[in-house]
């Protein structure tokens, strides 16, 4: 957000850069995490305040200059005085936002990424397996007819976990931005401690180092699977046709 | 209306002033953000994506700051702003001034926009991260429904616009019709509904624009369809309550182009709710939730533009206006345009593998909701605009009355009553026949139980109603049929519930009242669900009502005061009594009193019962000083079975004489409360995950437990006593002032407060053929709103029914053949007479039954046809995708480990 410091911004220009610049991405992989999570603004309880003295301010005016009866037209008065400094609080934001330097390399518009997408669907499988043991249960289904669907679901739940996996394993070197992407998305979505941006270090470390050996032996999972299918078309293979 | 800037240079008050400059700088801000979200969104700028969200918060700012402005205004009766001077004046509450905001065309926009800006500013706070790679086009799509609806304030319908000179020392007033509790809350619960369709339209347009169209998206955009159909129900509902009370006509849906243009998108939003599982479920449908979306947000303007341009006659829209109709006609064409240009663009992406494997699936069931839905949103807006159309086509008007909403429409109300109860049956992907025969006994019993009971036990159970179609009649026996869909739809849910809590109990070893609330929290939308249908036969209850309605007029030449009778028992002779359905109303006195904004005239009556008086109601009629027109303040005698609702349609204050018309209204109370357990199933729909993550852990005891469905079951009560209670309301007004008689009346009788006569009792149908003809002519005195004659209480529908009666005579009704020959001829003759159809309630149009009629069946055609398709194909998928290889076991435990978690 407009909060950003310089750093964070420099520190993203260097993370989305082209896959030319990789070594120096890796390089300042571990900078990079922590500053995405800046520090809060050591300011911002002041600027609050002042904000909220601004307001309370203008509701003492308000009611002093009605001596104190608060009718309707008092209350409107107040809530109007309230609006009328939320806007300027974001209209500054709006121009100051507009003019801030974040552009172009941002983390930010990387997607939540196929891992998210294949979690999501593993949670609708075992969501559906459930349903339909549940469904088996209440007698709406035979036995045999829910295994023969569960079966099913359950054939597609461990492609989908094994894609997962595979995706979570580390593939192939050209696979390290997009594992680094993943993580600051990820820890700049989810705003967790330094306890989890620590995590997502080491694991950009464990990324670097799996690369290295996962070029000498490729591709995990099976190419014959579907699940290796999807895992294959993912923006993992722009990135190394770019590469080349 | 002048404009904005006509208003900069002639303002005489600063609240215009800054008004205005504050609506400019939302416009200009509106416009920034539909630049800087597409434009940052495409060019992947974050920058400019900040700066629109941002935007768009300070633009909900400025607009508070305007609307707060209005109300001020309003309060200070600053009466140089022509908006306040047309819609309120100083002899206003202060609650109805307030309200006055949005009563009118101007303040209405202005409110709409301000709905909007605060939801949107809710969503988008809730999804910036989440939607983050999307939000740009979010904010963007958002914001040009803003920027339209600000064109429209700036340039065209300015609330802020001043008078130029002689400015008025008071306001007109709002519509006495308005001045009413109700109209405080429905309007905004409307406009909630309406505004929050906006929502998922916007997260449908910024995932078509940004391609994530996965089920991400889908799972935001529902909860806000869930609030959209929750408030869409609530403002439906309240409107309808609102009419019982104040039009005095002894119902609440009246299929008015208003009503109906909340109705239709509650079709698609529904529609949506169910299609959205089956994508959630299987990943099908994705073209169609984006098509339901579109058609969620097109109704809403679209219904918005058919009352504000004037292009259908409505009780209350708001007047012709070609320039705004214009400027909506442009805006539904852009819409329009950009949507099914961005759906085809991306249509590879919406279609899926549509495979189902078997019609007797919950799947299939959830298409044929979608399609009978579909199909009534369609006849509502097909029958709502048919006499538009056929304004433009034959340069002639027709009429569609209530009489023929009501003849089609039970066909798709009670297809999805049925749907209601049979869908919770089936299971996902198919059910044999051997376990459907299992899950469809009970309600099957139970249905055949308590209809043969009604049918031996209850009479008038086995009362018809008419259907049409066109020129064919029917007598069907839709009472008994709508109630054996109702016991249908209980057996089922009840059923579902039963077993649900076994397999819980089963699986948890926990009792039942724990596993009833483990089951709705854990599968919050499927048994939340479950209450909406539960909720939706209890209304279906109520409308069965309507086929056991009954009225009466009365005339009483001098109240029991007047007499200097005992009024603690019904007098011997009927001077001041009469008899209905089982009451007997003793008319104790007629009073009048007077304050600066109204002139109220009020009977007392006593309703009776066996001997006993079992209430004292208060049926009224005011005269607002600013009025025109007296307004009906109805007196309702609300009982568990049935509402005694009265209505004093004339009165003659020098003589006492006053006139009454009382329903007798079965089963109503079952609407109200139809609604309150549906917004109740709404309401668990919309618990959010972490907060039963939250109430799980928690250790309950037994004690605790109760006092928690104690606390739940009062809540319930309260509400329900509140809502049937408050029907008597009005009561309270004259009640305070105690009864005033005849000689300590305040006025005399002035100008439009009765002649002592009044005309709604005058030539009442002295049969049915005559009762039946009067039904179907409307009113055409071009006061009364799509009235039929039959119901209508003016001198001109007097006539009109005098004519009928006089037209009757001489026709044999004492044979079928001969009563269907009167009426067809005396209505006839009526059309010969107005030289066109539009005195015709039904209208007798080929194209008017024959359009949605088949519109509907090609529909259903089409259906089957694909649906047919998509089984054959689901059943060889199933056949080749057969897992023939054994389950890797080291996965197979991972899969079990996270299937224990799942509850």
């Amino acid at each position: 957000m407009s909060s950003q410091t310089s750093t964070n911004r420099k520190s993203d220009e260097v993370a989305d850069g082209d896959s030319a610049d990789l070594p120096q991405a890796i390089v300042h992989a571990t900078p990079t995490v922590v500053a995405l999570k800046a520090p809060p603004d050591p300011m911002r309880w002041v600027k609050r305040g002042i904000y909220a003295a601004v307001v309370i301010i203008g509701w003492v005016f308000i009611s002093w200059s009605n001596r104190y009866r608060f009718a309707a037209p008092v209350v409107m008065l107040q809530l109007g005085w309230l609006a009328v400094v939320s806007a300027v609080y974001f209209l500054w934001h709006t121009g100051a936002s507009a003019t801030a330097e974040l552009d172009g390399t941002d983390p930010w518009w990387r997607p939540v990424g196929k891992i998210e997408e294949l979690e999501r669907e593993k949670r609708a499988m075992l969501k559906a397996i459930k349903e339909v043991e549940f469904d088996q249960q209440m007698g709406k289904q035979s036995v045999s007819d829910a295994n023969e669907i569960i079966a099913v679901y359950r054939a597609r739940a461990i492609e989908v976990i094994k894609a997962i996996d595979a995706a979570q394993a580390t593939g192939p070197a050209t696979k390290r931005d997009e594992i680094e992407r993943e993580i600051k998305a990820r820890v700049e979505v989810l705003g967790k401690s330094a306890r989890a941006v620590n995590k997502a270090t080491q694991a950009a470390k464990r990324g670097k180092k799996g690369a290295a050996a996962t070029d000498a032996k490729p591709a995990a999972p099976s190419a014959d699977t579907p699940a290796a299918d999807a895992a294959d078309a993912t923006p993992a293979t722009v990135t190394e046709e770019q590469a080349s | 209306m002048q404009s904005a800037a006509t208003t900069l240079n002639s303002t005489s008050s600063p609240i215009a002033l800054v008004g205005t400059i504050t609506m400019l700088a939302a416009y200009a801000v509106a416009a920034w953000c539909v630049a800087a979200g597409i434009a940052g969104n495409a060019k992947k700028s974050r920058r400019l994506v900040t700066s629109a969200v941002y935007g768009l918060y300070g633009f909900g700012a400025l607009i508070s700051v305007a609307s707060a402005l209005i109300i001020y205004a309003f309060v200070t009766h600053d009466y140089a702003i022509k908006y306040v001077a047309m819609t309120s004046d100083t002899s206003m509450a202060t609650w109805y001034k307030i309200t006055a905001f949005w009563g009118g065309l101007d303040g209405s926009l202005l409110f709409w926009v301000l709905v909007l800006a605060l939801f949107s500013m809710i969503a988008v706070a809730v999804n910036y991260k989440k939607h983050r790679d999307m939000i740009g086009y979010v904010v963007g799509t958002i914001m040009v429904v803003q920027v339209f609806f600000m064109t429209v304030l700036v340039f065209h319908k300015n609330p802020f616009a001043t008078f130029l000179n002689n400015v008025p020392m008071d306001g007109q007033g709002l519509n006495p019709l308005l001045q009413n509790y109700w109209m405080v809350i429905h309007p905004p619960s409307l406009y909630i509904g309406f505004v929050s369709a906006t929502i998922p339209f916007a997260f449908g347009i910024g995932a078509l624009a940004s391609g994530r169209l996965d089920d991400l998206w889908l799972g935001s955009v529902r909860v806000w369809m869930l609030i959209c159909f929750f408030f869409l129900s609530l403002g439906l509902i309240l409107g309808g309550r609102w009419a019982y009370e104040e039009l005095g006509w002894g119902g609440y849906w009246a299929w008015d182009p208003v009503e109906n243009a909340g109705f239709m998108p509650w079709f698609c939003a529904t529609a949506f709710l169910h299609s959205a599982i089956i994508q959630e479920q299987k990943g099908m449908m994705k073209g169609w939730n984006m098509i339901l979306m579109f058609l969620t947000m097109f109704f809403t303007i679209f219904g918005t533009f058919m009352t504000r341009s004037g292009i259908v006659q409505s009780v209350h829209a708001f007047g012709e206006d070609n320039v705004l109709a214009l400027q909506f006609v442009m805006f539904l064409a852009v819409m329009t345009v950009v949507t099914i240009g961005l759906i085809v663009f991306r249509w590879q992406r919406l279609s899926s593998k549509m495979q189902f494997e078997s019609f007797m699936s919950r799947e299939f069931s959830f298409l044929l909701n979608n399609w009978i839905l579909m199909a009534c949103a369609f006849f509502v807006l097909f029958a709502t605009m048919f006499p538009t159309i056929k304004e433009s086509m034959l340069g002639e008007r027709a009429t569609v009355g209530i009489a023929f909403f009501n003849k089609a429409m039970p066909w798709g109300g009670l297809s999805l009553l049925f749907l209601a109860g049979a869908a919770p049956l089936l299971a996902w992907r198919k059910t044999t026949m051997d376990r459907m025969k299992k899950q469809f006994l009970f309600p099957f019993v139970a249905q055949a139980v308590v209809v043969i009971g009604l049918l031996a036990l209850v009479p008038s159970s086995r009362a018809t109603t008419k259907l049409t179609f066109y020129a064919f009649d029917v007598d069907a026996p839709i009472p008994i049929i709508t109630i054996a869909l109702i016991v249908f739809a209980f057996g089922s849910i009840a059923q579902e519930f039963w077993r649900g809590v076994a397999v819980r109990k089963k699986q948890t070893g926990s009792d039942a009242v724990t596993s009833l609330l483990g089951l709705v929290l854990t599968k919050r939308r499927k048994y939340g669900g479950y209450i909406v249908h539960l909720g939706i036969a209890v209304l279906f209850l109520g409308f069965v009502g309507k086929a056991y309605d009954s009225m009466i007029d009365r005339t009483i030449a001098r109240p029991i005061a007047a007499t200097g009778q005992n009024r603690d028992r019904v007098p011997a002779n009927d001077q001041a009594w009469f008899a209905f359905q089982g009451y007997k109303f003793l008319y104790e006195n007629l009073s009048q009193t007077s304050d600066d904004h109204k002139t109220a005239t009020t009977a007392t009556v006593s309703v009776w019962k066996g001997g006993e008086r079992l209430a004292t109601v208060y049926p009224a009629q005011w005269n607002f000083v600013k009025g025109e027109q007296p307004t009906t303040e109805v007196a309702i005698h609300p009982r568990i079975g049935e509402d005694v609702y009265l209505v004093l349609t004339s009165y003659n204050v020098e003589s006492g004489e006053a006139n009454f018309r009382v329903f007798v209204n079965p089963l109503i109370n079952f609407v109200w409360l139809g609604f309150l357990i549906l917004a109740f199933g709404t309401f668990i729909c919309l618990i959010p995950a972490s907060v039963v993550n939250a109430l799980s852990p928690r250790p309950r005891t037994r004690l605790g437990r109760a006092a928690d469905v104690t606390l739940l079951v009062l809540i319930l009560g309260a509400l329900t006593a509140g809502f049937v209670k408050s029907a008597q309301a009005n009561n309270l007004v004259t009640d305070a002032q105690g009864p005033v008689l005849l000689a300590q009346a305040e006025h005399d009788t002035g100008p439009g407060m009765g002649d002592g006569e009044g005309h709604a009792h005058k030539f009442r149908p002295r049969n049915d053929t005559e009762a039946n003809i009067m039904k179907e002519l409307i009113c055409m005195c071009g006061g009364c709103q799509r009235e039929t004659v039959f119901e209508c209480k003016c001198g001109y529908a007097a006539n009109e029914r005098e004519k009928v009666q006089q037209r009757i005579n001489g026709y044999n009704l004492t044979t079928v053949a001969g009563r269907e020959q009167a009426k067809n001829e005396v209505i006839e003759s009526f059309v010969k007479e107005y030289g066109n159809e539009q005195v015709l309630a039904t209208p007798r149009n080929k194209a008017a039954w024959m359009v949605p009629v088949l519109a509907a069946v090609g529909g259903l055609g089409l259906l089957v046809f694909v649906a047919r398709s998509w089984v054959l194909r689901g059943r060889q998928e199933l056949i080749d995708n057969k897992p023939t290889v054994v389950e890797d076991e080291s996965y197979a435990e991972k899969l079990d480990d996270e299937l224990a978690n799942v509850d």
